[in-house]
């Protein structure tokens, strides 16, 4: 069985959320990212504020599949071919090559929307699509600050 | 074992990440701010994710390999 790190912490209204960290390789863009493990969403995205900390152009990506998130509007832009390098709890990396995801990218870029607070907020997704298709199962304990994804063995 | 880089720097990122989850509740003064985090402190905090990168870049730090959070304030709540 293979086991992703993850950790707990605050995030909105003093509640303990799942997080997990990885590496994000893209084209010739990449680095560390904190996503929010977030069963009720059918996608695992790029948050708008990780996009622009990792480089992402997205005044040019403002194209895909419309989605309301937290009140805002945003393309779900795709990008193709995507890895992702997770930690194991036997402190080894775990590689998955994803054939698509998607950043999130406001329908309406301004000064204003950049500087929302509540739209910085938005973290990265790791959503049921990537649990669903790599076969993870998320174990989450906020009353003991524990969880972790679990791969079983078929 | 000599460790690459990826590994020291992926290490590096976690601990920040443990770090961050330790401390939560000390960090109200940034509430609606966006912190910059790297060896288990506070670099930076700023107003936008933009001016946050900015600064940074003028630090020589690259800002894909640090943790860049925003403190959401208190009365902050959405169902994602």
């Amino acid at each position: 069985m293979l086991k992703i790190r993850c950790h707990v912490r605050k995030f909105l209204r003093n509640r303990f959320f799942p997080f997990t960290t990885f590496m994000l390789k893209y084209s010739r863009y990449r680095g560390f990212l904190e996503a929010l493990i977030d069963t009720g969403s059918p996608y695992t995205v790029v948050s708008t504020r990780d996009a622009l900390r990792l480089g992402f152009p997205i005044k040019r990506m403002q194209s895909g599949e419309s989605v309301s998130l937290a009140g805002f509007r945003f393309f779900n832009h795709p990008i193709r071919n995507v890895t992702l390098i997770f930690r194991t709890e036997e402190e080894e990396s775990f590689s998955v090559s994803i054939p698509q995801m998607g950043i999130l990218v406001p329908t309406k870029i301004n000064r204003s929307t950049l500087n929302d607070r509540r739209l910085m907020a938005i973290p990265s997704i790791i959503g049921n699509d990537f649990l669903e298709d790599y076969g993870f199962s998320l174990y989450f304990n906020p009353g003991k600050k524990k969880a972790f994804l679990l791969q079983e063995q078929e | 074992m000599v460790k690459t880089e990826f590994e020291r720097d992926v290490k590096c990122f976690e601990e920040d990440a443990q770090w961050l989850c330790a401390n939560y509740d000390t960090l109200r003064e940034y509430e609606g701010k966006v912190v910059v985090i790297k060896n288990k402190q506070i670099i930076l905090a700023a107003e936008s994710i933009e001016e946050a990168v900015k600064e940074l870049k003028k630090r020589g730090e690259d800002a894909a390999f640090l943790l860049i959070t925003s403190i959401p304030p208190k009365d902050l709540s959405f169902i994602l």
